[in-house]
């Protein structure tokens, strides 16, 4: 295969992109992906997943880049570009320190951002109606948004019956 | 002290055959990855930080139930070849090998269950079963941090779960696998229905 921006050389380097239930691919020579600027991120350590998706991430945003760059954690004192470079947060308090970004970047790395399993002194199995309710909210939203409308209604019916089973005083569900 | 010799000449539980499976599939492992509320992460720990983490996780780990019978080393009291002998063995992960300083490990005696402490993040809890053994690994990780939780806390957030040094961990902090003897797969010819 070759190169899709010098279109002569060999695409040794190809990278996947889904957004929006949409694939794009890229796939580039050495040469280009330098010039470009993305042979680093394959020359990174090859187990830093984490790093990868902040590339990803950010590279999808760049406008804002340079602002997030200037955040810090006021508790462990880690900046966020340090983050981006090795892929490891320093404290819990990273969490809150970098809450819009992270959100951004576990949507992509766990497909949401709000926990569904384990809670400490509560067995990792039962998820609990909430949660139910959660996961199914979400997976509405991603039913709209690819407008199947037919799964969409099938998922509100399902809140809706949850819901009703946790409001009335017998209602115990799960 | 972790008894080097003695399981040396014992052999790998997790290589024992039983388990569903046992002929393809060589083990099962399952970790969770947790931190203790308050203290910075492993990365960004001072050498105080590392070894108050490390001393209150001993303290833990000795009143766990689920790691007795058992045993416990400080890796910087372990030779090189006792650590080699450990990653082999599953129960070490490579960074151990060479970062040795307030980082240990706590095994149960049967070898199924360990702790590694101050790993990427201050706890690695795991579970090695021979064969197939997902539900059972589970089971037992899951009772092992239950036991832990009661004497230290977590990093929780109840938003985003257990809180990780790496964001591709949080949540429940689980990583379920098994080693698959490809081989096998091969010669019993059921590699291309797998």
């Amino acid at each position: 295969m070759k190169c899709q921006v010098c279109g002569e050389a060999e695409a040794s380097i190809h990278f996947k992109e889904l957004k929006n239930d949409e694939m794009r691919e890229l796939h580039l020579c050495p040469a280009c992906a330098e010039e470009k600027g993305l042979h680093g991120v394959v020359e990174q350590d090859k187990l830093s997943l984490a790093s990868q998706f902040v590339w990803m991430a950010e590279n999808l945003y760049p406008e804002s880049a340079a602002k997030i760059g200037e955040i810090h954690c006021s508790k462990c004192g880690l900046r966020y570009t340090e983050f981006t470079r090795h892929g490891r947060l320093g404290c819990m308090d990273c969490y809150g320190a970098f809450d819009l970004q992270l959100r951004r970047l576990l949507r992509r790395i766990h497909g949401a951002t709000r926990h569904g399993g384990k809670t400490p002194g509560r067995p990792i199995a039962p998820s609990g109606a909430r949660t139910t309710v959660r996961r199914l909210q979400e997976e509405l939203q991603r039913a709209v948004a690819r407008e199947d409308f037919e799964r969409a209604a099938e998922l509100r019916d399902r809140i809706r019956v949850i819901e009703g089973a946790a409001a009335s005083p017998e209602g115990k569900t799960e | 002290m972790i008894p080097i010799d003695r399981m040396l000449a014992e052999g790998g539980p997790w290589l024992n055959g039983s388990g569903s499976r046992a002929d393809e599939i060589l083990s099962t492992r399952v970790r969770l990855a947790r931190n203790l509320a308050g203290m910075r992460f492993v990365g960004r720990a001072s050498e105080e930080d590392l070894e108050a983490i490390f001393l209150r996780i001993v303290g833990a780990v000795r009143l766990v139930e689920a790691l007795r019978p058992g045993s416990m080393s400080p890796i910087d009291q372990l030779g090189v070849l006792d650590r080699h002998f450990l990653l082999e063995r599953h129960l070490l992960s490579p960074d151990l090998t060479s970062e040795a300083k307030h980082r240990g490990l706590a095994i149960s005696s049967d070898e199924t269950l360990s702790v590694m402490i101050n790993e990427e993040d201050h706890l690695r809890l795991q579970c090695l079963k021979s064969g197939m053994q997902l539900d059972e690994a589970l089971q037992a990780a899951n009772a092992l941090d239950d036991q832990l939780s009661e004497h230290v806390p977590f990093a929780w957030s109840e938003e985003f779960g257990y809180l990780t040094a790496c964001p591709t961990n949080v949540g429940t902090g689980l990583r379920a696998s098994l080693l698959v003897h490809l081989p096998s797969l091969v010669l019993t010819q059921r590699i291309k229905r797998s």
